[in-house]
């Protein structure tokens, strides 16, 4: 209780400036741009290198227990109906599904084509990733990628809507629903460039939020 | 396969075809009755929402949707050697593809549609204070369905001409499922589901709902 009350006092007492204008005319949105085949593919494949990644250390138990290369060549090609509770097949699997959703629409993708590109990732996971522990599962399939460009088009438009207040309580909310809006890849927020001079080289970090 | 082949497909498409690739999200009242292990009529009211993505061509869509339904009600049931009579909550979500054709049929801005489609699901019933007419039923024991039927619904949508417009429908949804196999599971670890037994050959449970369904297109 006692860290909350703290928490309570400190958003009061910087609430003038967590809620002051902030002197900019930048609006932020979500530049839409057409994407040759060579970059579809390069995003697909960050996404599916970063799940593998991902996957033994969010679910190190369930690998533990029931992993194996011998699960993965019988769970191959096979599709089931889960029996997951809503933790899962509500909760987790959207959420992922919305953070999937939100990566391509900051790189530029359009709403329908930020659809179509999680649909693919999600079913590239499904499919080779998660069948060292289950088979792939119809709900997961189709919840994942469409129930969580639902939610995140709700992150969308919410976390622009708080970008848009131009105050520093709005940019950190914003930011925070929509974390992708503080890498490089969406509209230059965040720069990283070489820079030698002379006998000095370096890398210049500028980060704008 | 399928689904992968469906991806590809959507993803080439996608890009040429943009504006005709759409996501729908509705939410609906249904009733569900399932006519269970002794022929009783057991009635289930209750809602839930659903969505649906589909690839619009002239006049007529094809798509996947997915059906999610929350109700309550009383029914016998079991799987292996356990049956359980009482009332339960259920959870059921119906997935499947989806043929829809837009009729030349219209009221105003109104067009009348009809849509059919094959769907799997999956009915999970959690029991309150069960009658356990055989085996054990502790707390956290549920048991669960895996069906098999289709469905068709008659609607009307809002034929606008761009989807920025955000056009709305409703429809009236008929759908028909045969139980295939009943699951006894133990759901005391929300995080992880143990499945006890399994019961394969259920096809004299049967499930029929009646939803009306009102919704939107989100892009």
């Amino acid at each position: 209780m006692r860290p909350v009350i703290l928490l309570f006092i400190t958003v009061f007492l910087l609430s003038d400036k967590l809620l002051a204008k902030q002197n900019t005319n930048y609006r932020y949105t979500y530049p839409e741009r057409t994407h040759e085949w060579s970059e579809n593919f390069a995003h697909i494949g960050v996404v599916y290198l970063l799940s593998w990644g991902m996957y033994p250390i969010v679910l190190a138990d369930d690998i533990k227990t029931k992993g194996s290369t011998e699960n993965y060549k019988n769970n191959f090609g096979k599709l089931v109906f889960d029996r997951d509770e809503p933790y899962w097949n509500w909760g987790i699997h959207p959420l992922s599904g919305s953070m999937l959703y939100l990566y391509y629409r900051t790189n530029g993708y359009t709403r329908s084509s930020s659809l179509a590109m999680a649909f693919v990732s999600s079913t590239l996971f499904e499919f080779t990733v998660e069948i060292y522990t289950e088979p792939a599962s119809v709900q997961d399939l189709y919840q994942t990628p469409v129930i969580g460009s639902i939610v995140g088009l709700s992150l969308e438009t919410l976390s622009l809507y708080l970008l848009n207040t131009n105050t520093l309580a709005g940019r950190i909310f914003g930011h925070i629903l929509n974390p992708f809006t503080l890498f490089w890849f969406y509209d230059g927020k965040m720069r990283l460039t070489p820079a030698f001079n002379g006998r000095q080289k370096g890398l210049i970090f500028m980060a704008e939020f | 396969m399928m689904t992968l082949l469906y991806c590809i497909y959507l993803l080439s498409s996608a890009f040429s075809f943009e504006t005709e690739f759409s996501l729908r999200l509705g939410a609906h009242t249904s009733l569900m009755n399932i006519n269970s292990f002794n022929e009783l009529e057991d009635d289930f009211w209750g809602g839930g929402f659903n969505s649906n993505i589909s690839w619009r061509f002239t006049s007529s869509e094809w798509g996947l949707a997915s059906f999610a339904f929350f109700g309550g009600g009383k029914t016998n049931l079991g799987a292996g050697t356990t049956q359980v009579v009482g009332r339960s909550k259920i959870r059921r979500v119906a997935i499947g593809p989806f043929y829809k054709f837009i009729t030349p049929f219209k009221s105003g801005y109104w067009n009348l549609y009809l849509s059919t489609g094959p769907v799997w699901s999956m009915e999970t019933f959690k029991f309150s204070s069960p009658n356990v007419t055989s085996g054990t039923f502790p707390e956290g024991y549920k048991i669960s369905l895996v069906s098999r039927g289709a469905f068709i619904s008659l609607g009307m949508e809002k034929n606008l001409k761009s989807k920025k417009n955000k056009p709305m429908f409703w429809e009236i949804r008929y759908g028909f499922s045969e139980a295939q196999r009943a699951y006894l599971v133990n759901a005391s670890d929300y995080k992880s589901v143990i499945t006890l037994s399994e019961e394969k050959n259920r096809k004299h449970v049967k499930i029929h709902t009646l939803a009306i369904n009102i919704g939107i297109l989100l892009f």
